[in-house]
């Protein structure tokens, strides 16, 4: 019987799925360290960092949004209507107080009625893409799923 | 969380009765030598279909192989 080299049964499979699961979460905190050294210790611009924010903020995006499709777990349809607008609200605030330290603390930057109207309505409409991103894979991965199992 | 399994004592039996050795099982079932070593020394807790194709390669049950009332520590 002819053997390959390497062919990996489920257990080995499962092994190695470990590792890069692990290695995947040690890599994406070691980028969170990487940006927070370049912004806090070697005072780079943000432009000089916004590539590694770019790539954390994208992972968490994608991983959230994937994670909601493939496993079709949560049913939009008994998501109560509560529960979204304080996930929304949580984002406003999150995404209100960054933006804040940013201009204040980072840019150092006088915020002005403009500025701040500005800003505010940039982290609304993020926020409400990223809801409706997810609400639209966390749907249509429930109905997928629904369809595999009946 | 890894949570210990018991030896599969039946499965090294039946293995054995078969005349069959860890390496023949592993060919026949698409495993590799060293997992039917673990699920026969309790260190690994194969799936459903892995369990399936061992109990097809040697003629024998799911619950005379994995049952609960087979386990030997």
């Amino acid at each position: 019987m002819s053997r390959q080299l390497i062919k990996f049964d489920e257990r080995e499979n499962r092994i190695v799925r470990k590792i890069s699961s692990v290695l995947y979460i040690v890599t994406l905190f070691s980028l969170i360290v990487f940006q927070l050294y370049r912004q806090f210790v070697l005072n780079q611009t943000s432009e000089e960092w916004n590539d590694i924010a770019i790539l954390i903020s994208f992972n968490a995006i994608v991983w959230i949004g994937t994670s909601l499709y493939l496993t079709g777990v949560v049913n939009p349809k008994v998501v109560r209507v509560r529960n979204l607008i304080l996930g929304f609200t949580g984002f406003v605030i999150l995404g209100s107080v960054l933006t804040v330290l940013k201009y204040s603390v980072l840019l150092k930057q006088t915020l002005n009625m403009s500025l701040i109207l500005d800003s505010f309505f940039i982290v609304l409409m993020i926020s409400a893409l990223l809801m409706g991103l997810w609400w639209l894979l966390a749907y249509f991965g429930n109905k997928r799923m629904e369809k595999r199992i009946n | 969380m890894s949570m210990k399994t018991p030896a599969r004592m039946n499965l090294r039996l039946a293995r054995i009765e078969k005349n069959l050795t860890q390496q023949e099982l592993a060919d026949k079932v698409e495993a590799s030598r060293q997992t039917i070593g673990l699920v026969e020394k309790g260190g690994y807790n194969p799936t459903l279909d892995l369990c399936l194709r061992i109990a097809k390669a040697l003629d024998k049950t799911l619950d005379h192989l994995f049952g609960e009332e087979n386990h030997n520590e």
